[in-house]
């Protein structure tokens, strides 16, 4: 087992995609040399998305790194690409309307990914504030949308969002 | 077909296509919410986003259809031996659509016909568009308050009689509360300026008359009331725990114990708020408003008019305070609830937080939340209280208005207004505007009780278990063959965890399941005691398809004894023969005897009368174990379930159960999930389930045997923990 030090230490390199799937190779790894096919984590994908995880196709760590700086050009395109696949929560950029009907709160939304209409019940449950203007939801069918700032939205946004939750 | 694609698309296509299976998805190719369709026919799967058709694969060089959980949504893969091609990514509004989707492909690439379910749960509703509070619940911008409100006073039938004298007791009240005011009129006019002197006694006896009817009146609304509210509540809340009683098991996976708890005890308890205190409010004084305004312009319509005024403006703002007042309310209790959380954690984990020395930051926390209630707090009081001093000065200036345009036509003289008219004017005007500020709180309340009952409602309407296939038939006394024929099942659309199983047992033979956790064990239990129904294929018993034996004749010939045996909150005699209350107490005995129960029953101090506590929590694990094999040699049934627990006990307790659980399972056809070494000895087949699928079967021995086998390598494992185990029992002694 590494060291409590030394849980980012993985060195990255060899990455690839073929036939819509990310590969790895780790040709310090004694053994290791043939490229094995994973997919690419966040360890923590709402607070802080730094430290990524490599698992292969039996969910088991390959290697998990800080930040990708040891990939340019074309790796490194490879992985965001693979990233920007998997993390696919909408950031909302605009709150036009939030009304409360039988208990539960219909939010219209404009985010980074389209306008979107959406139910959110239990806010202690479904609505996680993870610092003062950083706000995670999750909606009625289990989508989650994330307002990372709250201060950057425009001012009746940010009333309506205040005065609901 | 779920959702059709549009014709202009199709068009657009290389081959001519007539999809027999399709559905839309909400995202397009790049995560942006938009339009994208996926089909197939017999021979090829396509996906558009927009007029170009983004894939077009031939069915059969497809070897996998597979759901990747992804963060924020989901996407449907095509995997072609080592290629994956995404046919969509969806939200998580449409998994429901997109398993049913993957299992379509599934059936269409191994030529099968496509199957798709009568009802669908959506989680948008299919009128409107409207996200949905709940998958499959009913839309509740759709729903008709109508008929809610028609059906809860379907609810009243029975107690017509009641009801009908509720209303006659309301409507006196309100005629009787009337009269007061008019009795001021007729002293003032007839007494005081007409200088009846001797009528004062009568008009005064009037008066007093009124206010005794009038309270008396609002007494036995109030009581009749009360009664039949509660009734109501009450015939719901029976009518709940039946039907909960008797929903499919698939409805209580899906919901948390919890949620139908809180049905049966919030929900009906915000109805009966409703029912008691705010219908007839409603009711009582929407009669007294309408009332009140024709007597006053039958006395004089100018001062009707100056009455009328304020009207408006209470009204109007009355909703406006109201939906400014709901959020807080809302946010208010959430901060109650998060302090509460805190509150809990910290007196509950003090352990943990002193061992951690993290009292401050606790403190902390704790104090932020507590501020925050207390911000809400002040905000919700103070808005309270300038609401209802803005209608109080509201209010006033319709009586000064009153007075002095009143005062000023009896001064001239000229419009008939005299001073018994101002006077009853005076009178009407406080029972007149007092109610006006309530009624948007009370309509308001209404929505809310509206919904509960709708809730209620929702689950009464689930459909019981075991209805859905036609004519059944009682089962006397069965041999116990049972069969699996291509059994496949899966608890959430998409994720099968049976997967075409194919199984024969015989009459008293005993079979043992053995696999990993989550390999699908428990779930082949679940059918044969019919639970779950499989999605297809069939679970037959001595030749007859168990969808057609009626249900409660089946399930009293199977025993279960499940790894935490559930036990009721009454005493062990009860428990025991919970499934047989009539039976005598000498077969209780003789079946805790041969459930190695029967000595440390009597060594109890309350021996059989011992109460187990709720949940059985005052016995320990070995002996609730033996109360539940007993419980199951009791009812003598021909088939046995059995799910041996794994926890450790000591070996004496061991031995016993394993005693007990060699008594059970005599002469019975037995389908055990195994764990025990003795229990896989004895079994006369063990049939090795991984994935959803059988993947060994054969004895003990022949298992054993197999080079590299699923069963050798997890006997292999249960070695090594065992001798890890047993060298820890070393050391510690």
């Amino acid at each position: 087992m590494a060291g409590i030090d030394e849980a980012f230490q993985g060195r990255l390199g060899g990455v690839s995609r073929k036939d819509g799937r990310l590969f790895l190779r780790r040709p310090d790894q004694p053994g290791e040399e043939e490229p094995v096919a994973v997919t690419v984590r966040y360890l923590r994908p709402l607070t802080a998305r730094t430290e990524l995880v490599f698992l292969d196709d039996k969910q088991r760590e390959v290697v998990t790194v800080t930040g990708l700086d040891a990939l340019q050009g074309e790796e490194r395109a490879l992985v965001e690409e693979a990233l920007g696949e998997r993390y696919l929560m909408a950031a909302i950029q605009r709150v036009r309307r939030i009304d409360v009907q039988f208990g539960t709160r219909y939010w219209q939304v404009e985010t980074d990914r389209g306008p979107r209409w959406f139910a959110l019940r239990e806010p202690g449950k479904n609505a996680a504030w993870l610092n003062d203007t950083h706000l995670v939801l999750r909606d009625t069918a289990g989508n989650r949308y994330e307002i990372p700032d709250l201060d950057a939205l425009d001012a009746p946004s940010r009333r309506r969002v205040r005065r609901s939750l | 077909m779920l959702a059709p694609i549009p014709a202009s698309l199709a068009a657009g296509l290389a081959a001519p296509f007539e999809a027999v299976v399709s559905t839309a998805s909400d995202m397009d190719g790049a995560g942006r919410f938009g339009e994208a369709w996926v089909g197939a026919d017999r021979e090829r799967v396509v996906a558009l986003h927009g007029a170009r058709p983004a894939l077009d694969l031939p069915l059969s060089t497809i070897t996998e259809v597979r759901i990747d959980e992804l963060f924020g949504a989901s996407r449907l893969v095509a995997v072609c031996g080592g290629a994956e091609h995404v046919l969509a990514t969806y939200s998580r509004n449409l998994v429901a659509e997109f398993a049913l989707l993957a299992r379509a492909l599934d059936d269409l690439r191994e030529g099968r016909d496509v199957q798709l379910p009568e009802v669908i749960e959506r989680s948008v509703c299919a009128s409107c568009g409207a996200p949905l509070p709940e998958r499959g619940a009913t839309c509740p911008r759709c729903l008709s308050r109508g008929s809610v409100v028609r059906r809860i006073l379907g609810l009243l039938r029975p107690y017509r009689r009641r009801t009908v004298l509720l209303m006659l007791f309301a409507g006196a009240g309100v005629v009787a509360s009337m009269i007061p005011p008019l009795t001021y009129k007729m002293i003032a006019d007839r007494v005081l300026e007409g200088g009846r002197h001797e009528e004062l006694l009568l008009w005064v006896t009037l008066m007093l008359a009124a206010f005794l009817l009038g309270s008396t009146f609002q007494l036995l609304t109030n009581w009749s009331n009360a009664w039949l509210g509660a009734r109501v509540v009450a015939d719901m809340r029976a009518q709940l725990h039946a039907r909960a009683q008797r929903l499919k098991l698939d409805y209580h996976s899906r919901h948390e114990s919890g949620e139908l708890i809180g049905r049966v005890m919030n929900d009906a308890g915000e109805l009966q708020h409703f029912l008691i205190d705010g219908m007839p409010y409603f009711l009582v004084n929407l009669l007294s408003f309408v009332s009140i305004a024709a007597i006053l312009l039958s006395l004089s319509w100018r001062l009707a008019l100056l009455v009328f005024l304020p009207v408006p403006i209470l009204v109007l703002g009355g909703s406006g305070f109201w939906r400014l007042l709901r959020p807080m309310f809302h946010k208010h209790g959430n901060r109650i609830g998060r302090l509460h959380t805190l509150l809990g954690e910290s007196i509950r984990g003090v352990r943990a937080v002193k061992s951690l020395v993290q009292e401050k930051r606790r403190d902390t926390d704790f104090d932020r939340a507590n501020e925050q209630l207390f911000d809400v707090h002040v905000r919700l009081e103070r808005t309270f209280h300038g609401f209802f001093g803005t209608m109080s000065v509201m209010m006033a200036l319709g009586t000064v208005l009153v007075w002095y345009a009143g005062g000023g036509a009896i001064i001239e003289g000229t419009t008939g207004i005299g001073l018994g008219t101002l006077l009853a004017f005076v009178g009407y005007m406080a029972l007149f505007y007092g109610p006006l500020q309530w009624f948007s709180a009370v309509l308001n309340w209404a929505t809310n009780a509206l919904t509960a009952a709708e809730r209620i409602f929702a689950v009464i309407d689930q459909p019981e278990e075991g209805a859905s296939f036609g004519p059944t038939h009682s089962v006397a006394k069965v041999r116990g063959a049972i069969r699996f024929e291509r059994v496949r099942f899966s608890y959430e659309r998409g994720k099968e965890v049976i997967r075409g199983i194919d199984l024969e047992v015989a009459p008293g033979q005993m079979i043992g399941l053995v696999g990993k956790s989550g390999a699908g064990k428990s779930t082949i239990i679940n059918l044969i005691a019919r639970f779950h129904d499989p999605d297809s294929g069939a679970v037959v018993v001595d030749g007859v398809d168990l969808r057609e034996v009626d249900l409660a004749s089946w399930r009293r010939q199977v025993g279960m004894v499940l790894q935490s045996p559930f036990l009721f909150n009454a005493s062990i005699l009860e428990n025991i023969r919970y499934g047989a209350p009539d039976a005598p107490f000498e077969r209780v005995v003789a079946a805790a005897r041969a459930a190695r129960a029967h000595d440390f029953i009597s060594s109890k101090e309350d021996g059989y009368d011992t109460s187990v506590g709720d949940g059985g929590s005052s016995l320990s694990g070995g002996e609730a174990q033996r109360v539940a094999i007993a419980r199951a040699i009791l009812n003598d049934p021909p088939v046995l379930i059995l799910d041996e627990a794994t926890s450790a006990v000591d070996s004496e307790t061991e031995k016993q159960i394993q005693e007990a659980i060699a008594n059970l399972v005599k002469g019975r056809t037995t389908i055990a999930i195994a764990h025990r070494l003795a229990t896989l000895r004895n079994a006369d087949r063990l049939i090795v389930i991984d994935d959803g699928k059988i993947v060994e079967q054969g004895t003990h021995e022949e298992l054993l045997a197999i080079e590299d086998g699923v069963f050798a390598n997890l006997v292999k494992l249960q070695t090594d923990i065992n001798r890890l185990r047993a060298e820890q029992t070393v050391w510690q002694e």
